[in-house]
């Protein structure tokens, strides 16, 4: 197993998590988006993943697996779609604002291995 | 029946044009929505939840009691969500804050709450979609990905449609997309500037130097070579009218509200040579209404607190995430909104660990954790009323079938009752 590989985290929308919220967040469609992790290529290479198998994301928030994707993406930053397993790895610090750190979190990235299953807090 | 000029209440575009088929209380066919448009109305036109306390079924008005029995012995309340609701229904639940001293705080404090402070701080260069239609040949997206939340946009308002003074449409109008990724927008983009992660506050900041002729002295800034930014300055000058949207790539990163003042400041400097102009990417349907409805009746926008009998208004201290995540609140109602979903895991903690009702036609991941369920009517489809589109147009929002359940605001207004009493 490589060591863990830093990287900064973003969240956001996709069309299908867009969809999970007006046919229902217990749908196979939004839970399967929302438990993805989008990457480069070359990320993924690094952590020696295939796209598809599980990849380990923590910080000092929390640990989630996610399901790895390819996407264009730089080699430092991965990407959630917003919802239950990205908000594990968000913190409640708002700076006085009331808005959370829902993009730019740094987290470590590892492969899952056998031990992947669905995200936990 | 076919039903014309419908407004679809899913995001902040608010899109009014859309045709509906309606057989009795049914949506049979949905023309011109966007596919996610199209699913709100044709999915759960029936609200699929039943009145619940605990995981048993009970009948409506014992749900409301116990509502209001939570909410009259509570110390600390917080009300929150209101942003896929009308207008009339956020009215109502400021009624109900005031009667019993609560905070009330919107889905706004989690998405573009920061941009309202900076709007507090610099002012805004407001600006309508029709105008954006007839008018921009400078359309500048920062941070915001509408390909994927407003899937309409480009369409109806902002690259492709012909406008009075934009008579070739797309070819009239140069677009150009800034973010940290090559979003699906960035595709449809004459220029994609990829910014490093946190580098939005420096970047807007250099064009701002740029047009008072003070460049950096550095040859990169954000990732991007100083010529680039420098184009780019020269192309909002030379712009007959611009405008800038914005997203949550500014609201979410690091410096929040700072980075939407230097995007503000940066539009209101421009005003010295054209005109321009910014709106913010606003979500949910109505989160737009949210503030205005709020800022009507209490004077502020979000994040207000009647605990002490007057409105009183601070970000990070009466916003629900801080609340929830100091584990102040001592019970929730929650209304069209799930935070049980979207927030992070430390205030989701609390939540599950206080009394919360839930008011939503559909089962979410909040109503799995309430201990009173409350469906009702969905707004614009079968609840009537006010909604404002991302640039503060307002517009009315059909009820187009009939379900058994009241509206927002008539559960609302019934627990406010109960509580007086």
């Amino acid at each position: 197993m490589c060591a863990k590989v830093q990287a900064t985290m973003i969240t956001g929308r996709t069309s299908k998590q867009g969809l999970g919220l007006v046919t229902g967040k217990a749908t196979k469609q939004y839970r399967q988006e929302v438990e993805t992790v989008e990457l480069s290529a070359a990320l993924l290479a690094r952590l020696g993943v295939q796209e598809g198998e599980r990849v380990e994301i923590s910080n000092r928030w929390g640990t989630v697996t996610l399901v790895a994707r390819v996407a264009e993406l730089p080699e430092y930053l991965v990407f959630i779609p917003y919802g239950p397993w990205a908000n594990v790895l968000v913190g409640d610090d708002t700076g006085g604002t009331g808005m959370p750190s829902y993009k730019g979190v740094p987290v470590a990235l590892q492969p899952a291995g056998k031990r992947g299953g669905s995200g936990e807090g | 029946m076919r039903v014309n000029n419908v407004v679809c209440m899913f995001c902040g575009a608010l899109c009014d044009d859309l045709e509906l088929v309606v057989e009795g209380d049914r949506i049979t066919e949905v023309r011109k929505g966007c596919a996610i448009g199209k699913k709100k109305f044709l999915h759960y036109q029936e609200p699929v939840l039943s009145p619940m306390v605990d995981g048993k079924v009970v009948d409506l008005e014992e749900a409301i009691q116990v509502a209001v029995d939570i909410l009259s012995s509570s110390r600390y309340p917080l009300i929150y969500g209101l942003s896929s609701t009308t207008c009339e229904g956020q009215v109502a639940a400021v009624r109900l804050a005031k009667a019993i001293g609560a905070n009330i705080d919107s889905t706004s404090s989690v998405c573009h709450g920061p941009s309202t402070i900076a709007k507090q701080i610099v002012g805004v260069s407001t600006a309508t979609l029709g105008e954006v239609k007839n008018r921009a040949d400078l359309v500048i997206f920062w941070g915001c990905n509408p390909a994927a939340s407003h899937p309409r946009h480009f369409n109806r308002y902002s690259v492709l449609p012909k406008g009075q003074f934009i008579p070739g449409g797309r070819e009239g109008r140069r677009v150009v997309v800034v973010d940290v990724r090559p979003t699906p927008t960035a595709r449809i983009a004459d220029t994609f500037l990829q910014v490093t992660p946190g580098g939005d506050y420096e970047a807007l900041s250099t064009l701002r130097a740029l047009l008072k002729k003070i460049p950096p002295d550095r040859e990169e800034v954000a990732g991007i070579p100083l010529a680039r930014w420098e184009e780019l300055a020269e192309a909002c000058k030379a712009a007959r009218y611009g405008i800038l949207f914005f997203g949550m790539g500014l609201t979410m990163s690091r410096g929040r509200y700072m980075n939407v003042v230097a995007a503000l400041s940066l539009v209101r400097d421009l005003n010295a040579f054209t005109r321009f102009g910014a709106i913010a990417m606003r979500g949910h349907g109505n989160v737009t209404g949210s503030e205005q409805a709020l800022a009507w009746t209490t004077g502020y926008p979000f994040a207000v607190n009647f605990s002490r009998g007057t409105p009183r208004y601070s970000p990070g201290e009466f916003t629900a995430v801080d609340l929830l995540a100091r584990g102040e609140v001592d019970a929730v109602l929650v209304i069209a909104s799930d935070p049980a979903a979207h927030f992070p895991a430390a205030a989701v903690r609390h939540l599950e660990q206080v009394p919360v009702i839930a008011l939503d036609p559909h089962p979410t991941v909040t109503t799995s954790v309430a201990k009173v369920v409350i469906p009702c009517a969905v707004s614009g489809i079968s609840a009537a009323g006010t909604a404002y589109r991302m640039d503060g147009v307002p517009l009315r929002a059909k009820k187009v079938i009939s379900v058994a359940y009241p509206s927002d605001a008539e559960i609302l207004a019934s627990i406010s009752e109960g509580v007086k009493q």
